[in-house]
């Protein structure tokens, strides 16, 4: 569900969430992603990646079928669902037949788009994130704020008061401290839950097997220690072949935090003795996205979060302004494609067209034609511009369509720029709109009137 | 009780329409990213891994032969205070453990979780080491050893030069072999001890796994000459 409020974005204008330190942060992110690139022949590995997911993609429907035949035969069991509803659905039926009161939760984003922790609350089952970003955000009752670092937004002094408050441990922002009452925490956590669950970052249809990368070992625990494992997957996250794997995991890692390597790559192979699997594969939305040629590429995003780490927008308003579980480039994308342009259209509109997000992206994905794409569709569905604002842009259409009107509007605006700058006053939505952009004067004289002048002189 | 088979028919449906007219596809052919190289240079390759693994803060011990690796490991349990370790189950594990009390170690296949966490080093034997990442890949068919090099603080990786290889792409054939093979369990490339930079991207080590990464290398001087072909 959407939970998109204007009022976060002018929020996050006037106070932007996250540390004093956060910008030069993101700045080392993308600087180590730079250097890690050089190790390898970067470009040539984006190719290939890109070409594997469009393959992918194409083929997604005999590939999961694929998938779901080898997961099967190692002796997992294969759910399917439409909606959020439905996966939450399947999670609670799974808990209910194994008589779980206790889940372990690794790092999926997925799980946040099913609000997992919300349903499994209410129907008496304590769930407890065991990402390290994720359990801080728990814990204050926030959403994350970054795909891959959900607690960018908070400061080492503010989780350390978060800790006093809910851990009952003394004060203190030393993050090893921290870090060592979260894994104590959680360590028993570990050996208590009755079921764990991750999500997926590459399913691989020849053989059935699950990959997910991480730093923590937090994936690694929820998915071993407790007897049920659950493997949350988007249909979107199919690759053909075990001999695919490697340029993905060349360029995940450099793209999403400047390893070479995550700490942890692991193959879940299949079922120990014992042992109980399941992988729930979920549309939620995402077939819409592959309807839709123009923006299908966004499928092949492998979630390293890269495009949000050069965004300038999202560099501003931190992830919470985008109102979803996606935020950033990638977000404004698919969330109005998979939840709807009517609820969600303003969001292609939160960037600057720079383009760093392709250029940055490990598929290649072209984001920066998919956000105007979008802006297009929201404006058609009526999504955007209301009232003034639609005025106000034929009037700009008409403006500019001929040059005796381009030459009325530059007189008119002229005058009106120069009037509000001397009274320091706009009307109702012209100041709305000012409040967070600047109303540049327009020049004394065009450019041409400039030439013809310095001609005569 | 929700329907998986009415959603399982609704998805491929959708995805059929969605991709209706769409042009076939190729998939490219899985070359490997990097050259094969035919005759690796092993001392090379040891140096260049201790070295990879020395940046994630990860430790290699070359010790000078197969028949060395018991006292080299006790020796290493004794100053490092390791009182107790879960195993592995493999030849090459055992024959390390040949100097080493029998009530100083436990077979973690078997093993309740609880007594793994309770153990102050796991031992595990690599498949491969790929000396570009410094990463070791391992494989775990049982539940007890699957948490092996995760719950207890430290973790020891029995190698051999031999298992060095210069990339991933050819690192990882035990991975696809196993898979192959239809082995349950895990897979598993370990690249440098358990971290986490999620307060302020400060880097801290020992997030839920190990907070040290232990790599004793056979097969190899201290001086890094090759010692066992």
């Amino acid at each position: 569900m959407i939970h998109y409020d204007p009022r976060a974005v002018h929020g996050a204008l006037t106070h932007p969430h996250g540390p004093p330190g956060l910008p030069a942060t993101m700045e080392r992110i993308v600087a180590d992603k730079h250097a890690a690139q050089t190790q390898v022949p970067w470009q040539q590995l984006r190719a290939r990646v890109h070409a594997i997911k469009r393959y992918a993609v194409a083929n997604l429907g005999w590939l999961l079928t694929e998938f779901e035949k080898q997961f099967s035969a190692r002796g997992g069991t294969v759910l399917w669902a439409r909606t959020a509803d439905e996966a939450a659905a399947h999670f609670l039926d799974i808990c209910k037949r194994h008589g779980v009161r206790s889940v372990v939760k690794g790092k999926s984003m997925l799980s946040e788009e099913l609000e997992l922790n919300e349903r499994l609350a209410t129907a008496g089952i304590d769930a407890v994130e065991t990402d390290l970003g994720e359990y801080i955000v728990q814990l204050a009752g926030q959403k994350p704020s970054h795909i891959i670092a959900p607690a960018l937004h908070l400061s080492r002094q503010d989780i350390g008061k978060l800790f006093a408050a809910k851990l009952g441990i003394e004060y203190t922002d030393d993050p090893q401290t921290l870090l060592a009452a979260a894994r104590a925490r959680l360590r028993t956590r570990y050996l208590e839950a009755g079921l764990g669950m991750t999500g997926v970052n590459f399913a691989i249809a020849e053989s059935g097997t699950i990959v997910t990368v991480e730093n923590e070992g937090n994936q690694a625990l929820s998915a071993a220690a407790p007897p049920v494992y659950v493997a949350l997957m988007g249909i979107e996250k199919v690759i053909p072949r075990l001999l695919d794997l490697p340029p993905f995991l060349h360029v995940l890692a450099r793209a999403a935090t400047g390893q070479k390597l995550s700490v942890y790559t692991h193959h879940f192979l299949g079922p120990e003795d014992g042992r109980t699997w399941y992988c729930i594969i979920i549309d939620a939305g995402r077939t819409n996205v592959l309807a839709d040629e123009a923006t299908r590429e966004s499928l092949y995003c492998i979630r390293c979060g890269a495009c949000m780490n050069v965004c300038p927008i999202y560099r501003r308003v931190g992830g919470w302004a985008y109102g979803w579980v996606y935020p950033g480039p990638i977000g404004s994308v698919e969330t109005p494609q998979m939840i709807g342009v009517e609820r969600a259209g303003e969001l292609p509109f939160a960037s600057s067209l720079c383009g760093a997000c392709q250029h940055e992206c490990p598929v290649n994905i072209d984001l920066p034609h998919q956000l105007v794409y979008m802006r297009h569709k929201a404006v058609q569905r009526r999504a955007m511009g209301k009232g003034l604002e639609r005025s106000a842009f034929r009037f700009w259409a008409r403006a500019m369509s001929s040059l005796p009107a381009y030459k009325r509007a530059v007189r008119l605006a002229r005058f009106g720029t120069a009037a509000s700058a001397r009274i320091g006053w706009k009307p109702g939505p012209l100041a709305a709109w000012t409040r967070y952009r600047d109303l540049p004067p327009i020049a004394a004289e065009t450019f041409k009137e400039w030439w013809e002048r310095r001609a005569q002189s | 009780m929700t329907d998986s088979n009415a959603a399982r028919a609704a998805i491929l449906d959708k995805i059929k329409n969605a991709l209706a007219g769409e042009p076939p596809c190729e998939l490219p052919q899985p070359t490997p990213v990097f050259a094969p190289e035919v005759e690796p240079d092993r001392a090379e390759l040891a140096q260049m891994f201790a070295h990879e693994l020395a940046a994630l803060k990860g430790e290699t011990i070359f010790v000078q032969g197969a028949a060395f690796m018991p006292r080299a490991l006790g020796v290493l349990m004794t100053q490092r205070g390791l009182t107790m370790a879960a195993v592995q189950n493999s030849s090459r594990v055992s024959a390390a453990l040949a100097n080493l009390a029998g009530d100083r170690f436990f077979q973690a296949s078997g093993a309740s979780k609880e007594r793994i966490a309770t153990a102050s080093c796991g031992i595990i034997e690599a498949d491969a080491l790929l000396s570009d990442t410094g990463s070791v890949v391992a494989l775990f068919k049982n539940r007890g050893e699957r948490l092996l090099p995760y719950l207890p603080p430290t973790c020891i990786v029995i190698a051999d030069v031999q298992q060095l290889r210069p990339h991933m792409d050819d690192g990882i054939t035990t991975l696809y072999s196993a898979a192959a093979e239809g082995a349950c369990g895990e897979g598993v490339i370990i690249t440098g001890p358990s971290r986490s930079a999620d307060i302020e991207k400060v880097l801290v080590l020992g997030a839920h796994g190990p907070s040290a990464l232990i790599v004793m290398l056979s097969g190899i001087s201290e001086a890094g000459v090759i010692t066992e072909a």
